[in-house]
């Protein structure tokens, strides 16, 4: 066997001839068929059994859905006596603030946490018909280096899980804004969503078999959860921190470096001052937050880049729109990692946007372990 | 127009109706040759004049050889031959290789000839390595009269551009498919369903497997500096089934769609991860194009006829420019290196212990089924050091991969790896492991499938569909071996 070193390979026509039993045109196309339409078969129910319930319930872009159709609930639900409080933002508004806790600070308020993961102002743009009908008092939207920086679409998934009609809806200007891929994304005929629906198939099962995506699970009845939406859990070590900045050279995009030259120039920027400048003119109260970071992070970030973050904030500023600092706002030990708090750094944030609001109760000033705040 | 578009379901529909329909074999074959420019065309229009002045300068070329009676003038047509189609091929594929080795020797000695890198704007034309050697090997055979030259060009042309193996091999030999051309190629049921079954385990490889770890593979090659060895080994092992599934899958296709036509491809891989040493993994591996080596360069070099040292010089000459013709890479030329020193030492150990009469015992040792389980698994060792050498983007990442996945840095935490996606990582090793341990014990699983009964047929068929319209990713990439 060993003997040469470039030995023939015994392979003739005939090895590759294949005895197959002979059948006509007929029977050919028939199985074709018929075990085509059983493979369909097949895909439609597992779309209909695992795919879609996964979505709804255990995915990123269930929460899209989720927070979408709480429109009409909270308007059905809200007391109009209360001041009707709307938070937007990504994972940091959605670990940062406890809308329970903000209720129970100051009753006055009806507050509803709809953060989304991931979430930029330009994904956001789709919510506005909603929120012009639910007329909410204030808006806080939670900004940061994401928001401002990032030229990056918003994720497939985000888009793909609303239906057109939600697209349809968006206003001429806002439409205006979209770029062709999220035009093409946001178009999806039904059919294209039936198959588009096949990426989450090992994740479903995985989700089935109760297997974690991340070191935090999404919780039960997260997509949902318009008071208390929080993941995470776990924090990760500050040497863990220090080790995974130092494995990118210091560098942690797009806080620290990339996107946009000027934070006001991206689609996503754009999206912003479109989104605060209708909330005005409904005559909604907006707050901007430029959100906590980890003082590792702050110390990483280039004080020049930090100064046309906060710039291209307050350009938004007006009598109706107020625009925040708390970057530096809050203590190293409320982190659960570089950009997001834990319970802790939420009750202390959750305290601030309290204070921000109304005259703030003592009780909530005196848990609050912040640093410092100011305003732009 | 990939195999995997619902663009070449429909082509291949249309092509099989007009085959089908047309008379005789002239018609049929002209029919044949038009619709594989036609598939070419879709990659590049302007590219199809190259294939056809390739197709028309060896048509004329072979025909003056095969007339000529003087060995001089015989080979002086061979000569213009190899200059004209390994000189398009060096222009294509290794001019700006070449202009950028030469500016890095030139910064590397000191000398200014250039101050920037020179760079050549071509655009490499789809499957030309895999063409190139196939008009090579259809010159060299008449050359050395093997082959009458052929007196149709049409026939000769499809020769060139059948379009199931045309940008990706298996590289075909003039001797093997000219022959098929002699009649009509006769479309029957029996042919539909078999090459339908190549096609779709080919299918299954390419969008369920390669496709689906290739996002991982992707992730760690592409910034090792952030991985620690368990994302590396698990990435390499990855790759190592990614670009098997790839280009096998796109072999099967192309063995299966040409069956449907009626026409019969070589077989180009035979269980490679199941070899017991690297000489046979070569055995089991691109079969037409270490064949193709083995028969136009080892061969003509003196292969092992012209002494020991000459058998190891050409052993390492062969490979290394196996390795070349992958691309023009540095790391390519080292992994071709690597795969001849390893079949040189492999020859050296194999030769010693067979004429030692003291190691009879072992000899005796390496025929039981647990030794060969052993070598299995340091053949597949020694494979997976040669594909980190053939995936690494360069010598800075090779070294860093190399480092990572011969020295094993312990359980280090590494960023961007969810458990989910590495566990999915796994089961798709797994799998793909299991799928090939049953296709080897069976001799192969498509040739299987094809002979199984209607219900057996059917299930599996089935199995395949769901899987395919289930699993395949978003974004499907092209195949790896396109842009060799």
């Amino acid at each position: 066997m060993f003997r040469n070193c470039y030995q023939i390979i015994a392979m003739s026509v005939e090895d590759h001839v294949i005895e197959a039993p002979a059948m006509s045109w007929r029977g050919v196309f028939g199985r074709l068929v018929f075990c085509t339409a059983v493979a369909f078969g097949l895909y439609a129910a597992t779309s209909a059994l695992l795919l879609t319930p996964y979505i709804h319930d255990g995915s990123d872009a269930g929460r899209v859905l989720g927070v979408y159709e709480a429109y009409p609930r909270i308007a059905a639900s809200a007391d109009r006596a209360r001041e009707l409080v709307l938070f937007w933002g990504s994972s940091m508004i959605r670990e940062g603030v406890d809308c329970d806790l903000l209720e129970a600070s100051d009753p006055r308020l009806a507050a509803y946490n709809l953060s989304v993961s991931g979430d930029i102002p330009y994904r956001r743009l789709v919510e506005l018909p909603l929120v012009k009908e639910l007329r909410p008092d204030r808006v806080v939207i939670g900004v940061s280096y994401p928001e401002l920086f990032e030229t990056r679409a918003p994720f497939e998934d985000q888009i793909a899980v609303l239906p057109p009609s939600a697209y349809a809806r968006m206003p001429t200007e806002a439409q205006a804004l979209l770029e062709p891929r999220f035009r093409k994304i946001a178009g999806r005929s039904s059919w294209e969503r039936f198959w588009w629906k096949r990426k989450f198939l090992f994740s479903a099962v995985f989700w089935k078999l109760g297997v974690p995506d991340r070191s935090n699970p999404i919780p039960a009845g997260f997509v949902e959860n318009l008071k208390t939406p929080h993941v995470y859990t776990k924090s990760v070590r500050r040497v863990e921190l220090e080790k995974f900045l130092a494995t990118r050279g210091g560098q942690y995009a797009p806080y620290t470096s990339g996107g946009e030259m000027t934070a006001s120039a991206g689609a996503s920027a754009r999206s912003l001052a479109l989104l605060v400048s209708e909330l005005e003119n409904q005559g909604t109260q907006v707050v901007l937050v430029n959100m906590p970071l980890h003082p590792l992070l702050n110390d990483a970030i280039p004080p020049e880049r930090r100064a046309a973050l906060c710039a291209a904030i307050k350009l938004l500023a007006s009598p109706r729109v107020r625009v925040l600092d708390c970057q530096d706002a809050i203590a190293t030990e409320c982190f659960t990692d570089l950009v997001h708090l834990n319970a802790a750094g939420r009750a202390a944030f959750t305290g601030m946007m309290a204070g921000e609001m109304h005259p703030q109760p003592a009780s909530v000033a005196a848990a609050t372990p912040a640093k410092s705040r100011h305003e732009l | 127009m990939s195999f995997n578009s619902l663009t070449y379901l429909l082509f291949f529909a249309v092509v099989m109706l007009g085959a089908w329909l047309l008379p005789g074999r002239r018609p049929q074959q002209i029919f044949l040759t038009v619709a594989s420019l036609y598939f070419y065309a879709e990659w590049n229009s302007l590219l199809v004049l190259l294939i056809v002045a390739s197709a028309i300068f060896d048509f004329i070329v072979a025909q003056r050889m095969g007339d000529s009676a003087s060995p001089r003038k015989r080979r002086a047509w061979l000569l213009l031959s190899l200059s004209g189609n390994l000189g398009l091929l060096f222009f294509f594929k290794y001019s700006n290789f070449l202009l950028g080795s030469l500016f890095s020797a030139q910064q590397w000695a000191g000398l200014h000839l250039w101050e920037t890198a020179p760079h050549i704007n071509v655009i490499l034309p789809i499957g030309i390595s895999f063409y190139t050697f196939q008009t090579l090997s259809y010159t060299v055979d008449v050359y050395r009269r093997r082959l009458e030259p052929v007196r149709e060009f049409p026939r000769f042309l499809l020769f060139i551009s059948f379009f199931p193996q045309l940008v990706a091999g298996p590289i075909v030999r003039a001797t093997d498919f000219l022959p098929q051309l002699d009649k009509r190629a006769v479309l029957i049921p029996r042919n539909l369903q078999v090459g339908f079954t190549f096609f779709l385990i080919g299918l299954v490889k390419k969008v369920v497997f390669a496709d689906n770890l290739g996002g991982f593979v992707e992730k760690v090659y592409g910034q090792p500096e952030l991985y620690s060895s368990v994302p590396v080994i698990l990435a390499t092992l990855a790759y190592a089934v990614q670009i098997y599934c790839d280009f096998s899958g796109y072999t099967d296709m192309a063995i299966g769609s040409a069956t449907a036509l009626g026409f019969w491809l070589p077989k180009n891989f035979s269980h490679p991860y199941f070899s017991a040493s690297v000489t046979e993994f070569w055995q089991r591996w691109h079969i037409s194009l270490s064949t193709w080596l083995r028969d136009y360069l080892y061969i003509p070099l003196g292969g092992n006829r012209k002494g020991v040292s000459r058998t190891y010089i050409n052993l390492l000459l062969v490979m290394l420019l196996g390795g070349l013709w992958h691309g023009a890479k540095w790391t390519f030329v080292l992994w071709g290196a690597y795969q001849g020193a390893l079949l040189a030492l492999h020859r050296f150990y194999a030769v010693s212990i067979e004429k030692s009469d003291r190691l009879a015992w072992f000899n005796r040792l390496r025929e039981t089924p647990a030794f060969r389980w052993f070598s299995v698994a340091v053949t597949m060792y020694l494979v997976l050091v040669g594909w980190v050498l053939f995936r690494a983007e360069s010598f800075a990442d090779l070294q860093q991969l190399l480092h990572k996945f011969v020295v094993f840095d312990g359980f280090r935490r590494s960023y961007g790896i969810y458990l989910r996606e590495a566990l999915l990582v796994m089961v798709l090793i797994a799998g793909f492991f299991a799928v090939h341990f049953t296709s080897f014990r069976l001799g192969g699983l498509a040739p299987r499938m094809a002979k199984a009964g209607g219900l057996a047929w059917c299930a599996l068929t089935v199995i395949g569909l769901y899987l395919v319209m289930a699993l395949t990713p978003a974004r499907s990439p092209e195949f790896i071996y396109f842009q060799f």
